[in-house]
């Protein structure tokens, strides 16, 4: 029995000595891996533009239909996603939420993100919807530029002039 | 085969101005219609254009006579339509005609229409043909003034009014039913086949159309008998025929020979094109238009008659030979009468709108030196994508140059690609 | 037809001969891929996308004999040795048809690759993705990589508006012209074209104002990508999202089906739902567009009582409470017959005849109507429940046997989806022929057209009815057994001649004698009737009945009248006995009401779903002189701001009913979303005010229920009524059904018509094969909700006996000083409170007259000028505009919101004067 005590007693005093595996959170935050599933966010090109362009496919996508999506018509002159519509409302329920990811992987558009963030807590249940204004990331924080396929609304070309190539 | 010492349809050539109507009617002119609607029914005319065996020069070589029978008995009216839109590359002998010798076409259209019972007549003129329509205009109104169209005649009770409509620059209107839209004022493109022309063409109505060429040589073979006109060419293609050779030769031009003359003859002998350019080795020769098989030096002695250039896998097709010697690189052949069809698609069927453009994109990056590894394949792929599945024989024309291309001169393509070094995949949608 | 037996895939399937290759895979559970074919357009062969092996026995050139193999069987050839397109192949004995073999999968796949070499492939963004044809087929049959460079796609300007409703998208079109070739086959509108050739060839619009087609909305539903995109719809949803919901449309008396699709209780879009008795696959644009009144911010939301000048919101309760009040007061005061009502003819069966059980048995009131009674609006004159087309009628399949006589009607406008019912009629072989006194567009389409002189109509019908006793083309056996009066009817016509009442009537003998013909030698007619048939006289429904019953055309399927009555329930109106002489006793008609109003004799009054007062002083008047007015309605109206209580209530999307067509088939519509702004639907209001009502002397009207000779009587002449049991004196309705109970317990003909039975769509008869989504996706909704129950005509009873009553017309005479004879003419496109927040208000016509050329020239009028136009009634001034094929002396008002009729009106026809005032 003695000799128990003392084994115990040297594991003790073996992890004295260890740096501690616990964090003190939240004066200290520990990192999340790359590819970990936290809060959405919703990204913009490199000019500012959103990249959600309304299609709805994250809302069909998920699984616990978390999603709403009201698409609208993009005014030409002042445009929110590059195309010709883009999402009027963005909202995610993250009482709903699963954080499965299905949505980033619908996204056509690579709008929507899992990001890091995993501090989600509300006081009531309203404000666990998430709307686009909080899921949106800064206009100055935007990448990647507006691949071609969505360049098409401003594009005039002169049909005749080129078919002829 | 001897060269003719008389024309049968470039009679241009032996007479001086026969485009003028009283030198023409000096020649024997518009005695074949007298012949034909006073002493003939029509139907002894139908008989012996079958018993000459002329055949439809326009591409497909039917015997006219036998297209003649196919309208239906008792329908009226019906109408006879001239096609002169020749749009085919290197074709030019129906201009020719229309312009130097239009009284012999007015008198072929005249003797048809009477032998098919039409009262109408139409002829389409290639919007291009702008001076030579108008000549054909005077033409008609001379032979109007002299009694030989209108109402009555030569007071046997028998009515014919001939129209000139120029078409508006598309080859699909030189098929037959894109033709007959365009004629109806609609847009030019090919009608679903069955019902056919025969049954109900020009504005429903029973149509016979034929080629300007065949036409001409109605006169001749009225005049002179269906025997006169088996004498020249083959048993089964018998007659002469105009062939326009162009391209890398010393003297091209419309030259009428008869049936079954070998192409070499046509190429090298003094009486035609007298040689190649620069006496080079000849590397291509498109026996009938843009939409004919190619042929290859190996190829020359072949004879021009239906028959045999179905043999070699090719086509006498409108006449219109094009030849091209070894300076020319195949792959820039292929691409730009490809171009050419991609230009006139009409964009009824999908094989043909897309599959020219697709062809010509491909095409375009080969020739440019931008040929991918993967590009061969893909032609090969286009192509038979293509092949049998259009609406009308446009598409499936675009498919022969560059299946004659890539089956002569596979390795000209590859050079090309090889040139180009970068041997990378198609990219798809760019990622971003 | 002789039928064809063919083999396809290894299954042995016979069809009708001249069967296309992909309809008798169809018939046999093979699904062809396609784009340009559609079911129901003909077909072209232009996208290449049918192609299948086609093989057929070898025929030796030389004996015409099928070629047999050693092994006894025929030898078998490719056809014309390549793919065929299944589309345009006829079948044909012995044919076998391949449609899995590898040769069939390249071809199909290569030509989804090439179509897909110019397609954007913005599905994300695109509205028809999620039912679209061209991704459905990439996914089955399509490659799944493009070997072609996105960058050397073709690219247009997107999209562009073809019309204020439709928008382009010249990328996304694959060029299959099944638009084009349902407005110029179908429709019969050719407004769209192409242009261009090659890859540049688009579609265009080649009307002014672009796409002017009341059709224009099926070209969505039918392109097979998302070329062409409603206004309406654009970017709203994706297509996953909505819930559809069946319903009826309430615009007109077709009665289409539709489907209102949802998204969270807003309606995203309006969809056709697949009905072949009534719309096939197709609505009109005013069904489409014009259902978006149901949201309109305008709505009613609470009951409104009138505190002095103003109506003032109230509690359900206390409106009520006052309603039952007054209405009872006046009952005790001046008698039951001092209160009437009026219901409009488009509100649903029960509301209609909730409203009836209110005013006739609670109330006591035989005072019912379901017209405005404005002075020019005709006298609805109904042949429809007596001669109506027969029991079982489906005019999909009427065709070839059948002949259609349009008499007095612009279908177009009146009932605009009878413009393709009819011409598909002809386009089967079917004969038309349109008498109507001013030109319409369906007459392009008819074998003749006979234009009487506007009021002459009659003795063009009469003519009719001569011309078929002259020519012997009396059904004798129908006329034997069932008709009497033939005798007298010969005596009354004896004086006259074909030819002299053509000659009164303004048209050609020949014509009208070869319509005679048409329709008698036919083996089904016909005939349907509409507005200027109302409006030119009891003598001309007189003479078509008797034109139906001599020719033996009524009480069997595919042959009988149609009428086409204003508002989508006229018929049901009329059968729920909203109508004054529906009862024991004859009660006041809306016109006899409004006298009664003025001169007081007649003081409360109730309207349901209809406004009287819009443009018509005369009614207003008559309000005002009312002690008491309540109104039911969605929109506060012109009647219902003179109202004393005005009460909201549910749209058909809030409720669920049932509407009766023209032709008497009775449908259910389900409710699509809890009722805007908790609004009862009108059956409930009824109820409550029922319920509230003081017991008071309740009419008996059980002898509502005629005898069988007086019936029949009554059956033959040209005013039908509904009969009816007596209806329980309890107001026990828990659920809309329970009205639909009663209603099939009580009145004649609705036996069965429950909400159950109303529901069964009768799969085996009619309807689409399994696995029809290649043909249908995205073009409308399967029916799986019902497609309803026509009831009887009395003619399908063949004891039923009738008597000829045609009669010569009185002379028509002229007016002395006033030249010209107005018609007011009915606009799908009227401006009513249907057409609020809809996109069609831009083709909301303004008032205006039209002139004939003539008539234009001898006032030296321009199209806009100002003109006055003045009758004995009073006078007006309207812009002009001119109608090149109208006929002189004859001037046509569009019976549109803000056109003050009835200040000049005198009748349904009237005599006017035309004078320039700018």
């Amino acid at each position: 029995m003695i000799g128990a005590i003392f084994k115990g007693l040297g594991t003790t005093l073996k992890y004295l000595f260890r740096k501690p595996v616990t964090v003190e959170y939240p004066d200290v935050k520990r990192p999340v891996r790359e590819r970990f599933r936290g809060r959405h966010q919703l990204k913009r090109f490199a000019n500012g533009l959103e990249r959600c362009i309304g299609c709805s496919l994250c809302a069909a996508a998920c699984p616990a239909d978390a999603i709403l999506v009201v698409p609208a018509e993009n005014d030409p002159a002042a445009p929110h996603s590059p195309g010709e519509r883009y999402a009027a409302r963005y909202e995610i329920n993250m009482l709903r939420c699963i954080y499965c990811g299905y949505c980033e992987d619908a996204c056509p558009t690579n709008a929507i993100v899992l990001e890091h963030q995993y501090e989600i807590s509300f006081y009531d249940r309203k404000s666990s919807v998430l709307t686009k204004t909080e899921l949106l990331v800064a206009p100055d924080r935007g990448h990647g530029e507006i691949p071609p396929i969505l360049q098409q609304l401003n594009r005039r070309p002169s049909p005749p002039a080129q078919i002829d190539l | 085969m001897p060269p003719l010492t008389e024309h049968v349809v470039l009679r241009d050539l032996d007479i001086v101005n026969i485009a003028d109507f009283d030198v023409y009617l000096q020649h024997g002119g518009y005695e074949a219609l007298r012949s034909a609607v006073t002493e003939h029914t029509p139907a002894d005319i139908v008989q012996v254009v079958k018993d000459a065996g002329l055949r439809g020069r326009g591409g497909a070589g039917f015997p006219a006579g036998v297209k003649w029978g196919f309208l239906p008995k008792g329908v009226y009216p019906r109408y006879l339509l001239c096609n002169c839109d020749e749009s085919e590359p290197g074709t030019f002998n129906n201009h020719q005609i229309i312009d130097r010798n239009p009284h012999q076409l007015i008198e072929g259209i005249a003797i048809s229409a009477y032998a098919i019972e039409a009262h109408t007549a139409f002829i389409y003129v290639r919007g291009e043909f702008a001076a030579a329509a108008r000549g054909l205009e005077r033409a008609i109104a001379r032979a109007y003034a002299h009694g030989f169209l209108g109402k009555d005649i030569f007071g046997r009770g028998y009515d014919l009014d001939i129209f000139v409509h120029r078409g508006a620059g598309a080859y699909i209107c030189g098929e037959e039913t894109a033709l007959m839209e365009s004629l109806e004022g609609k847009i030019g493109q090919p009608r679903l086949r069955p019902p056919f022309p025969a049954v109900a063409g020009l504005y429903g109505k029973p149509t016979i159309i034929n080629n300007v060429e065949t036409l001409a040589n109605v006169p001749m073979i009225v005049r002179n008998g269906a025997a006169w006109y088996r004498q020249f060419g083959t048993e089964k293609s018998p007659g002469t025929k105009v062939f326009s050779i162009a391209g890398h030769v010393k003297r091209p031009g419309n030259y009428e020979a008869p049936f079954g003359t070998p192409l070499r003859e046509l190429l090298y002998s003094p009486d035609y094109c007298q040689g190649i350019r620069g006496d080079r080795k000849v590397k291509i020769v498109v026996p009938g238009g843009a939409s004919a098989g190619w042929l290859t030096a190996h190829d020359l002695d072949v004879t021009m008659d239906y028959e045999a250039l179905a043999a070699k896998g090719s086509m006498l097709g409108s006449g219109g030979v094009i030849v091209l010697d070894e300076t020319v690189s195949a792959v820039e052949v292929a691409y730009k009468m490809d171009e050419f069809f991609k230009h006139e698609s009409c964009g009824k069927c999908t094989p043909c709108r897309e599959g020219t453009y697709f062809l010509v994109k491909v095409l375009h990056r080969i020739n440019h030196g931008h040929g991918r590894k993967d590009d061969i394949p893909l032609l090969h792929d286009v192509y038979n994508q293509m092949a049998g599945n259009c609406f009308c024989l446009l598409g499936e024309s675009a498919v022969v140059p560059i299946r004659s291309a890539l089956r002569l001169f596979p390795h000209e393509f590859e050079q090309a690609i090889s040139r180009a070094g970068n041997g990378h995949a198609i990219p798809l949608i760019p990622a971003h | 037809m002789p039928d064809v037996t063919l083999v396809i895939n290894g299954q042995t399937v016979t069809v009708p001969a001249g069967t296309n290759i992909v309809d008798a895979a169809r018939a046999a559970g093979v699904a062809i891929p396609v784009f340009c074919y559609h079911p129901r357009l003909p077909p072209v062969g232009m996208c290449r996308m049918c192609l299948v092996e086609v093989w057929t026995p070898r025929v030796d050139p030389a004996t015409r004999q099928v070629v047999i193999g050693d092994d006894g069987k025929p030898v078998m050839a490719l056809m014309m040795g390549k793919l065929q397109p299944g589309c345009v192949t006829p079948v044909s004995d012995g044919m076998e048809v391949r449609t899995a073999t590898e040769k069939v999968h390249v071809a199909q796949k290569g030509q989804l690759e090439f179509l897909l070499t110019s397609h954007p492939l913005d599905c994300p963004v695109c509205d028809k993705g999620g039912e679209c044809p061209l991704q459905n087929l990439t996914m089955q049959f399509g490659p799944s990589t493009s070997r072609f460079d996105y960058g050397d796609k073709i690219h247009f300007e997107k999209p562009i508006p073809l019309g204020d409703l439709i928008y382009l998208d010249r990328e996304r079109c694959i060029l299959c012209s099944r638009c084009v070739r349902f407005q110029d086959e179908l429709a019969g509108d050719p407004v769209l074209g192409f242009d261009h050739r090659g890859r540049a060839w688009e579609i265009i619009s080649k009307s002014d104002p672009p796409f002017d087609s009341k059709f224009s909305g099926n070209t969505t539903d039918i392109c097979p990508v998302g070329a062409l995109t409603s206004a309406d719809f654009r970017f709203k949803a994706r297509v996953w999202e909505v819930r559809p919901t069946a319903s009826i449309c309430p615009h007109c008396p077709v009665g289409c089906n539709l489907s209102l699709d949802m998204r969270h209780d807003k309606l995203m879009r309006v969809m056709p739902r697949e009905n072949d008795y009534v719309n096939e696959i197709w609505i009109c644009d005013k069904g489409r567009f014009g259902m978006r009144f149901i949201e309109s911010a305008d709505r009613l939301r609470h009951p409104l009582i009138r505190k002095g000048d103003s109506l003032v919101p109230a509690p359900w309760d206390e409106a009520i409470a006052l309603v039952a009040e007054k209405l009872s007061q006046i009952r005790e005061h001046a008698g039951a017959a001092s209160l009437g009502g009026l219901a409009g003819p488009e509100l649903p069966n029960e509301d209609l005849y909730l409203f009836q059980k209110l005013v006739r048995q609670t109330l006591g009131s035989p005072n019912l109507d379901c017209s405005t009674g404005a002075s020019g609006a005709p006298e609805v004159v109904d042949l429809a429940a007596t001669l109506g087309v027969g029991r079982g009628t489906n005019l999909a399949k009427s065709g070839a046997g059948t002949a259609v006589l349009i008499m007095g009607a612009d279908p177009e406008e009146e009932a605009p989806l009878y413009v393709l019912r009819l011409r598909g009629i002809v386009a089967r072989g079917g004969d038309l022929t349109v008498i109507n006194p001013y030109p319409t567009k369906l007459e392009r389409s008819a074998a003749r057209s006979i234009r009487p002189h506007a009021g002459f109509e009659a003795f063009a019908a009469l003519a009719l009815v001569k011309a078929v006793l002259d020519q012997g083309l009396i059904a004798t056996e129908f006329v034997t057994a069932r008709v009497q009066g033939l005798d007298e009817l010969t005596a009354r016509l004896r004086e006259q001649s074909v030819e002299s009442l053509c000659e009164t009537a303004g048209v050609s003998e020949a014509s009208v004698r070869a319509a005679a013909q048409a329709f008698a030698t036919a083996e089904h007619a016909i005939i349907i009737y509409g507005r200027a048939a109302l409006a030119a006289g009891e003598d001309v429904l007189r003479a078509l009945t008797d034109l139906a019953l001599l020719t033996g055309k009524a009480g069997r399927p595919g042959s009988g009248v149609i009428a086409l009555l204003p508002g989508g329930n006229a018929r049901g109106a009329l059968d729920m006995g909203v109508h004054p002489g529906a009862g024991s006793r004859r009660g006041m008609g809306a016109r006899e009401m409004w006298a009664a109003a003025r001169d007081g004799r007649l003081r409360g009054m109730i309207i349901a779903g209809m406004d009287p007062a819009r443009d018509n002083p005369a009614i207003a008047a008559a309000l005002d002189a009312l002690e008491f007015v309540v109104v039911q309605d969605i929109f506060l109206t012109e009647t219902a701001q003179r109202a004393d209580v005005v009460l909201p209530t549910a749209s058909i999307a809030g409720r669920e009913g049932t509407f009766t067509n023209a032709e008497r088939r009775v449908q259910r519509f389900r409710q699509a979303r809890i009722p805007e702004y908790n609004t009862p639907a009108g059956w409930e209001v009824m109820q409550r005010i029922a319920r509230a009502l003081p017991p008071g002397r309740s009419e008996s009207v059980t002898d509502a229920r005629p005898v069988a000779g007086r019936r029949a009587q009554r059956a033959s002449g040209a005013t039908a009524t509904a009969t009816m049991d007596a209806p329980p004196a309890t107001w026990d309705y828990a659920v809309a059904s329970d009205v639909a109970d009663e209603i099939a317990a009580t009145v004649r003909g609705y036996a069965g018509t429950t909400y159950a039975s109303l529901g069964l769509t009768r799969a085996p008869e009619w309807g689409r094969q399994p696995d029809e989504a290649v043909y249908y996706d995205g073009t409308s909704y399967q029916n799986a909700e019902g497609i309803g129950i026509q009831i009887a005509a009395t003619a399908d009873d063949p004891k039923t006996v009738f008597a000829l009553r045609a009669r010569v017309p009185a002379p028509f005479t002229r007016h002395a000083t006033r030249p010209y004879l107005l018609l007011a003419v009915t606009r799908a496109y009227d401006g009513g409170e249907w057409g609020r927040e809809s996109k069609l208000r831009s083709r909301m016509v303004p008032p205006h007259v039209i002139l004939s050329v003539a008539d234009a020239a001898a006032h030296s009028v321009a199209p806009g000028a100002i003109v006055r136009l003045e009758s004995d009634a009073g006078r007006i001034e309207l812009p002009v505009q001119i109608e090149v094929t109208l006929p002189q002396g004859l001037v046509l008002i569009p019976d549109v919101c803000g056109t003050p009729l009835s200040t000049i009106q005198t009748g349904p026809q009237t005599w006017v004067a035309i004078s320039r005032v700018a």
